[in-house]
């Protein structure tokens, strides 16, 4: 049991690390590593939680989640990203020491939030909260949108996360509905990103180009 | 009769459902004559079904409450209540319904193959369904949906001439200042549903909660403002003389007949059932009849389009029963029942009045329309001779609604002016004063009202032909004549039999007041006494009036036996008369117009064009225009637009097109969510 | 018993109303230093027009024809409820103030309208002009008995003028003012001096005899004849209900005959007033009879406030 917990804790404290770092690295490619190891890390913790709670849908979810954020997603993702080489995603609106600056202040407000919404005392939730927010910071911060992108995955992940931690119920069709969430999401994103491609011939979601589509 | 009190309600409302269904189906190009027929048939059905039905109500003293049983999520929302005074409003409805129906029958004729007749027949019925739930609905959520159901279907009917922008931009006018008032009644009604609990009349009516002062005047103001937009009160009547002319000129007599005493029906359940006892309401009320009375008349006086001006009489109308109605409520706030219910008699018995001579002049206003293919009076002329049978219902109609006697608007009138001046009589000092002033404004307001119809069936019917469509225009077939006929043999009913429909109206107040039972039967030669101070028989004074007429006509006929008659022309000084040497419609009002430019702003422009632009001295053509501003639309809903119109623009500053500063927002509002959280 | 009293009313009032005319012109005549016509010149005008042929007009409808007949039975039906000997023992269904006035309208309507039937310029020039006045005076002339009515307590003109007798005091000051105003609305609904000129003979002048124009023969008896007897009823309101000082309350022959004495000598001298008016001051430009018939509102709103405040 306290093995089961220890386990959790330190996939919870994996997640908020992976969810910091992908703020600060410059390369695509090494954004979608990070995601893919963020995703090999919930379905850890899934297994973990099904081996404790002696329930066989969580190890389906967890090998669901394996197939569709392990697997499917990075491999889109890759692809897209040889397809159109965009390679570097550098461009961010505040700099990096900014950054983290702000990313100490969310992580402040996570900590002082979670015991008053969860009164529970367990190391994961505000740790979870944390990589929510961070998740959240990294779609406002850089101005890719395969950051955004990957920023909506990164935040889907602490979510299953946080609700599993809390106990939410989790039945297989639930993970089922999560899965199929994703895989669309994907498809629209990738959709999505190769309009922009095609259009701005960039994926910057930056002020110059999406400005001109409003109204005047 | 206990079936007719059980089902009629159902029915009718069937009959409208059916007549719109009917429509539907044979909407198709090729059978658009028989789903206008349909329709019409139907709804004249539905109208004759909803009659006998609120006459039973009436009669009987009784009242019908119905429950449709679950369904889904309407659970209780499908009640609806009858008692005297809606029986009344639907009784009202029905009549001129019905003689809507039937004159509709021949007159959708003409769009035939221009319009979608099978649609307009859909709206139609819906929106006469909508009427009759709005009268008869039983809780808020009922209401609400009628009310809307009601707006949207007029507002097809007045859009239904689509090729002309006119009709378009008036039906959105209409639809738009609908809302605007809607959504008044919405704010309304959503804080009565906080501060009682419950969207059910019967909470209200019983008195059940007591709502804290500020409450109940922030909601009385809320519903006056919503239910004031739709009745045409001054300065929310905008709409009134732009739709009423756009809409087809049936659709035109139930909208002004009826459709405005809808909002009326709900001020009286409001002001006198729900939440009795404020005497400044009342003032307020009063205050806003009298200026819409004599505003009215004025704006109409300076009309040359014949439904813009029936449109401005209504407006008038309206603030001669607002009188009523505020007389009422400000004698039961004083403690001065007796008076209060003779005023509310008197509001009552001018919205059956004018919905009588209303409809009944835009149905003849309609046939002129017709005949003539124009609405401008200055075009007509001389129609008496091509139009006898027209020009007599509208003659009836104009002197109904002058108000002299024997007709019906003479009655009403006579019992607005004696509640006004009970008022001055005894209540104390700033009551009396603003009943003198209504007083006043009635006076005039009469005055005004007939010398605008000495010009409306002068310069329409009377004298020579203006134009070519005024020679050319020709009487209107026995369906069109027949429902006029009927309204016009009302208005004389309604005027002689007063002393008859006085206490049926009595009995329909005292049940409102709590004071019930079934219907005294008067002597049509009895008396209405009030108080002693002033009693009236018009039956009396129709017979005097006759024999008087019958004694002269014999008595001409015999002294004048042996003289001739010889038709010659009019005396023309020696010059042949042209059409044009005689008064204009503009021309007659506008004395009236110069005397209040105070309060009209009239405004004259004049352009000339020479021979000679440089000696300036020959004209070749001169031009006047006359005009009078809208001083509503200048001083009050253009600048409240604008205002709006800005405060977005300024708003659009949050939209930078930048997705990130979006989802930036989107972060920010869940932290200061959650950050509300830990503070509470 | 009230028969009796409409019957003779109407009679009386239809047979002594050309006297008025004349005897106004007689003294307007005297006035101007001439003898003038006889006061009884009126009845052979009517005489000689009741026998004579009548022109229409081709452009003319019934309302031509009609609105003569109805004129004259709204004065007749008027004439049935007036207090004029006595004030009546009953109530009389005509004599309420409001039908009183609301008849008098009907009137001006119909003959507004037989203005414009002929489509001449003239006629529809004076239906404008007479629906402006009449719109004016109303309201000076509802408030200016409005006031008589709150001080008496009832709104009949029978019962209001056997009250009025017997008033005194501080009562009499409001009730001159209201008599001032409804003597300003008499002389605007009869087409008296300054608001209209009866005798004038250019049409640009006329308000009532601009409608009137096209009219002959027994027609053209039967409106002045409605004319002059709308006269006669404003002098019986103005005499009878603001001073009813004189009439009898008993039904005797020679009460009565003395009750008349006493209305002939109110009479002659409002008509002798008219008349004098009518000597001594010009006609009104148009425009400025607006500010007469506000002025007559206006004194009946302070008799009203005088009564009730």
């Amino acid at each position: 049991m306290i093995f089961g917990i220890q386990i959790l804790a330190l996939c919870a404290g994996l997640v908020f690390l992976l969810s910091l770092v992908m703020n600060l690295v410059r390369k695509n490619t090494t954004l979608i590593s990070l995601y893919l190891v963020q995703s090999l890390t919930v379905a850890v913790a899934l297994v973990m939680l099904s081996s404790t709670e002696q329930s066989p849908s969580l190890l389906y979810a967890a090998l669901l989640t394996l197939g569709v954020k392990g697997i499917m997603a990075p491999t889109f993702l890759f692809r897209l990203i040889r397809k159109y080489t965009a390679h570097f995603s550098a461009a961010s609106y505040l700099s990096t020491p900014l950054s983290l600056i702000v990313l100490a202040a969310i992580t402040a407000f996570a900590y002082s939030v979670a015991p008053a919404l969860t009164g529970s005392g367990a190391a994961a939730v505000p740790l979870l909260f944390a990589a929510i927010f961070s998740a959240s910071f990294l779609m406002v911060n850089r101005r890719g949108a395969l950051s955004a992108v990957i920023g909506v995955l990164a935040l889907e992940n602490g979510i299953v996360l946080l609700s599993t931690i809390l106990g939410a119920a989790h039945t297989f069709a639930l993970e089922f509905t999560i899965g199929f969430d994703i895989a669309v999401w994907i498809a629209i994103a990738s959709a999505f990103l190769t309009m922009l491609y095609r259009e701005f011939g960039m994926t910057d979601t930056d002020m110059r180009m999406m400005s001109h589509l409003t109204e005047e | 009769m206990s079936t007719v009190l059980q089902y009629g309600f159902v029915v009718s409302l069937e009959l409208y459902a059916f007549g719109a269904l009917c429509s539907l189906l044979f909407s198709s190009r090729g059978r658009e004559a028989t789903a206008s027929t349909f329709s019409h048939f139907f709804a004249a059905c539905g109208a004759l079904t909803g009659l006998v039905f609120a006459l039973a109500v009436i009669f009987s003293g009784s009242v019908v409450d119905l429950h449709a049983g679950a369904i889904g999520l309407a659970q209780n929302v499908l009640t609806f209540h009858v008692d005297g005074l809606a029986a009344f409003f639907i009784a009202t409805i029905s009549t001129v319904a019905l003689a809507a129906s039937v004159y509709g029958i021949a007159y959708q004729k003409q769009f035939l193959g221009v319009y979608r007749l099978g649609h307009f027949g859909f709206f139609y019925n819906t929106f006469l369904a909508g009427m009759l739930a709005v009268i008869a609905a039983d809780n808020g959520i009922m209401f609400l949906f009628a009310w809307e159901a009601m707006a949207v279907g007029s507002y097809f009917l007045v859009a239904f001439e689509r090729h002309d922008s006119h009709a378009v931009s008036a039906g959105k006018l209409y639809i738009l200042i609908s809302q605007l008032g809607a959504a008044f009644l919405f704010a309304a009604f959503l804080l009565l549903f906080r501060a009682t609990g419950s969207w059910d009349f019967d909470v209200l009516r019983a008195h059940a909660v007591i709502l804290p002062a500020m409450l109940e005047h922030v909601i009385l103001g809320l519903a006056l403002i919503g239910f004031a937009t739709k009745a045409g009160v001054i300065p929310l009547h905008i709409w009134l003389p732009e739709a009423h002319p756009a809409a087809p000129s049936h659709v035109s007599a139930l909208m002004s007949g009826v459709m405005i005493k809808t909002a009326i029906f709900m001020m009286v359940r409001f002001f006198v059932e729900f939440f009795p006892g404020h005497a400044s309401w009342g003032l307020v009320i009063l205050v806003l009849g009298a200026v819409s009375a004599l505003l009215g008349v004025l704006y109409a006086l300076s009309e040359h389009d014949i439904k813009r001006l029936l449109a401005f009489h209504s407006v008038e109308n309206i603030g001669i029963i607002l009188l009523g109605l505020g007389a009422a409520i400000a004698f039961f706030a004083y403690g001065i029942p007796v008076a209060g219910y003779v005023a509310l008699i008197a509001a009552l018995y001018h919205t059956v009045n004018h919905a009588l001579f209303k409809s009944l002049l835009f149905l003849s206003a309609g046939s002129v329309v017709h005949a003539t293919g124009t609405r401008n009076m200055e075009e007509y002329g001389g129609l008496i001779k091509r139009m006898p049978w027209t020009a007599v219902f509208f003659l009836t109609g104009a002197v109904a609604i002058s108000g002299l006697p024997p007709f019906n608007g003479f009655v009403s009138e006579w019992l607005t002016f004696q509640s006004l001046f009970t008022g001055i009589a005894a209540l104390p000092l700033p009551a009396k004063s603003i009943f003198l002033l209504g007083a006043a404004s009635l006076a005039f307001t009469g005055g005004l009202a007939a010398a605008c119809f000495v010009k409306a069936f002068g310069a329409t019917f009377l004298a020579r032909p203006r134009s070519d469509v005024a020679v050319h225009a020709h009487e209107s077939g026995w369906l069109m004549k027949l429902p006029m006929g009927f309204l016009a043999a009302l208005t004389l009913l309604f005027g002689v039999g007063a002393s008859f429909i006085a206490p049926a109206i009595g009995q329909v107040v005292l049940s409102l007041r709590g004071e019930g039972g079934a219907m005294p039967l008067v002597s049509p030669f009895a008396m209405i006494n009030i108080r002693d101070f002033a009693l009236l028989s018009m039956a009396s004074v129709a017979l005097v009036l006759i024999a008087a007429v019958l004694v002269t006509y014999i008595a001409i006929r015999v002294i004048s036996r042996h003289s001739r008659t010889r038709i010659a022309r009019t005396w023309d000084c020696g010059v042949s008369l042209t059409p044009r040497m005689e008064i204009t419609a503009t021309g007659f009002s506008r004395s009236i117009i110069t005397i209040f430019r105070g309060l009209l702003r009239p405004s004259i422009q004049k352009t000339a064009e020479y021979h000679d632009a440089s000696t300036r001295y020959f004209a070749k053509s001169r031009m006047v225009h006359l005009s009078m501003p809208n001083l509503y639309r200048t001083y009050l809903y253009d600048p409240a637009a604008s205002l709006v119109e800005r405060s977005a623009l300024k708003t659009r500053r949050i939209q930078t097109g930048n997705l990130n500063i979006y989802l930036l927002y989107i972060f920010l509002t869940l932290a200061a969510l959650l950050a509300s959280a830990l503070i509470s | 018993m009230e028969w009796t009293f409409f019957i003779l009313n109407m009679l009386t009032v239809t047979a002594l109303s050309p006297l008025t005319l004349g005897i106004i012109r007689k003294v307007k005549a005297r006035a101007q230093n001439r003898s003038g016509a006889s006061v009884l010149q009126p009845y052979r005008d009517l005489i000689k027009l009741f026998h004579k042929d009548e022109v229409i007009s081709a452009d003319a409808s019934w309302i031509f024809s009609a609105a003569p007949v109805i004129v004259f039975a709204t004065t007749l039906a008027i004439a049935s409820g007036l207090p004029l000997f006595s004030p009546v023992p009953s109530f009389i269904p005509t004599g309420d103030l409001l039908v009183f006035v609301y008849l008098i309208a009907t009137g001006a309507f119909f003959l507004a309208l037989a203005g414009l039937d002929t489509g001449s310029g003239f006629g529809g020039i004076g239906s404008s002009r007479e629906m402006t006045i009449a719109a004016l005076t109303e309201g000076g002339l509802i408030l200016s008995l409005v006031a008589v009515a709150l001080l008496t307590g009832a709104a009949n003109l029978g019962i209001m003028s056997a009250a009025v007798s017997g008033l005194s005091g501080m009562a009499l000051l409001p009730l001159s003012i209201a008599a001032a105003a409804f003597s300003i609305a008499l002389l605007a609904e009869n087409a008296r001096y300054p608001v209209d000129n009866p005798a004038t003979h250019l049409e640009l002048t006329m308000v009532h005899e601009a409608m009137i124009l096209e009219y002959s023969g027994p027609k053209l008896a039967l409106m002045e004849w409605a004319s002059a007897s709308k006269l006669l009823i404003f002098v019986i309101i103005l005499g009878n209900v603001f001073a009813p000082w004189g009439m009898t309350q008993s039904l005797t022959l020679p009460s009565l005959g003395l009750a008349f004495l006493f209305f002939a000598l109110k009479a002659l001298v409002i008509l002798a007033a008219i008349a004098l008016i009518e000597s001594g001051m010009a006609k009104f430009r148009f425009f400025r009879v607006p500010d007469l018939l506000f002025t007559s509102f206006v004194l009946s709103v302070i008799a009203i406030l005088l009564i009730v405040v």
